[in-house]
């Protein structure tokens, strides 16, 4: 089974990287990482493993072109559903000018923080863990990605402070059990419909990286199966990140409507989730942190109850080393309460970037 | 060919060297000699050595790092970026991931730098301003910070 997903891995690859040119300087960096996933106390009828060992790599490439830039990223995982092999980000992109940027593929969508600041790449962000919300797999009922157009601009003052804009239209995803986002080398995999979302945010210049916003999202997600017709979902959010010499602290509020048509009669809910992490660095090898996760007004809710592996509530603390300036061990542990179980998980994971 | 070799040698020894006994240092910002490059500002060189892109008067910018000196380099991460070498890596990193681009390209032999800012229009790179003034074919573009190494 492995064998066989991790073929088709390959084969995706291989196809993406015949459409990436090569140029003389580009960014080509491997994001390797292994994860030991220890669960206690997961009820049986979760589809969730005691155990689990997951190795991975994302593989990244970047180039300019003049003023066209070329974006891809694919990821190999193991365990990852429903696929081991995918491509994550496919972009084309075109500077109008230095601060602006039109993108057409396949992006990650302007939803909060974390799912744009930090992707896959582990290497890159201090905890093992997403939020839940925005995680990864078949648990989150917010897309991470869409595939169409995507506008990035920035405004900066002489002080480097600033706005910043991103409007992302494309392919939504389609719901089922979890959401199927569009493949961009499979184009009959599951429904899709269209969404929408727009974020702006204020950041502040010199060499802390402060910045809050807004984000207004507008989805509307085709079922995959026939006890679904779609689903009509609006979001609505702010988001933060302040950095204080050793001391970071970064967050994230959603607002989450849907209106679901289905044969069986319409349904409709909404919930609120709210994600807070903080950091402090004692040492610049070492960085401990806490975070805090929860969801107001879930229980019961028709659409989350298509995301059965959805993390309501979570209180997590870590510890991660960097064993080389790119290399880095991470150890977390977390008390995680679904929609219908609760557990303990400990992560430990390696992770790293070449070159 | 001895003029070359003197050349060569001039530009290993100038170029990454501090310099010697002389309290107070100036960090200046240098291209090729016969580019038509304009002012850059601070705030515009912390950007394109982020990897942030920069046009200017119609020219693209684009940041070279001098690695070829240890001090050359702490100099100019701690007082021009503001950060460690490991928070600077990082952020690089971490900008490429999520806008793309490239990060800028890094030199740890002066020679092939000179060369790369002769070869590539809009080229700019650091240097201490009395080895840029040695450095042939270099001309000086802007100050970027002046002041004590003791």
């Amino acid at each position: 089974m492995h064998t066989d997903l991790c073929r088709r891995g390959l084969t995706r690859l291989a196809l993406l990287a015949a459409l990436l040119p090569a140029p003389a300087h580009a960014e080509f960096i491997l994001f390797p990482q292994l994860n030991q996933v220890e669960r206690r106390g997961v009820a049986p009828g979760i589809n969730l493993e005691e155990h689990e060992f997951k190795p991975g790599v994302d593989i990244f490439y970047s180039s300019d072109h003049g003023r066209l830039r070329l974006l891809g990223e694919f990821e190999i995982l193991r365990g990852k559903k429903p696929k081991a092999g995918t491509v994550e980000r496919l972009q084309a992109g075109w500077l109008l000018n230095p601060d602006t940027t039109v993108w057409l593929g396949r992006h990650h969508t302007p939803f909060g923080y974390w799912n744009t600041e930090y992707h896959h790449g582990s290497y890159l962000q201090s905890a093992v863990t997403r939020p839940g919300i925005i995680d990864f797999g078949s648990g989150a009922p917010l897309a991470r990605h869409l595939t169409g157009l995507l506008l990035e601009s920035a405004h900066a003052g002489a002080d480097e402070s600033g706005l910043r804009y991103s409007f992302s239209v494309g392919a939504s995803p389609g719901v089922g059990s979890g959401l199927k986002e569009f493949d961009i080398l499979d184009f009959n995999d599951g429904n899709h419909s269209w969404g929408s979302i727009l974020r702006v945010t204020h950041h502040w210049g010199g060499a802390h990286h402060t910045e809050m916003g807004a984000f207004a999202g507008y989805m509307l997600l085709p079922g995959n199966n026939a006890t679904l017709h779609e689903v009509r979902q609006t979001v609505l959010g702010a988001l933060g990140n302040w950095e204080h010499r050793r001391v970071r602290v970064l967050g994230e509020a959603y607002w989450v409507n849907d209106i679901i048509d289905r044969p069986a009669g319409n349904a409709s809910g909404s919930f609120i989730n709210v994600n807070l992490q903080v950091e402090y660095k004692p040492h610049e090898d070492w960085v401990l942190y806490a975070r805090a996760e929860d969801t107001f007004g879930g229980d019961g809710d028709p659409y989350l109850g298509f995301f059965p592996t959805f993390i309501e509530q979570r209180g997590l603390a870590g510890v991660t080393y960097m064993l080389t300036p790119n290399q880095a061990i991470k150890l977390e542990a977390a008390d995680v309460r679904l929609q219908s179980d609760r557990f303990t998980q400990i992560n430990l994971q390696w992770s790293a970037a070449f070159p | 060919m001895k003029r070359r070799l003197f050349l060569g040698m001039m530009i290993v020894v100038t170029l990454g060297a501090a310099p010697a006994s002389v309290p107070a240092a100036r960090l200046v910002l240098v291209t090729d000699a016969a580019s038509e490059m304009p002012a850059i500002g601070s705030t515009e060189v912390r950007k394109l050595f982020l990897g942030k892109p920069l046009v200017k008067d119609g020219l693209r910018i684009q940041a070279l790092r001098n690695e070829t000196n240890d001090l050359l380099r702490e100099v100019f991460l701690q007082k021009v970026m503001f950060m460690s070498a490991r928070d600077y890596e990082r952020q690089l990193l971490s900008n490429v991931f999520r806008e793309g681009g490239e990060r800028p390209a890094a030199y740890d032999q002066p020679a092939p730098l000179v060369e790369a800012l002769r070869a590539k229009p809009g080229a700019v790179t650091y240097m201490w301003e009395d080895a840029a003034r040695a450095t042939p074919n270099v001309k000086i573009v802007s100050e970027l910070w002046q002041g004590s190494l003791e």
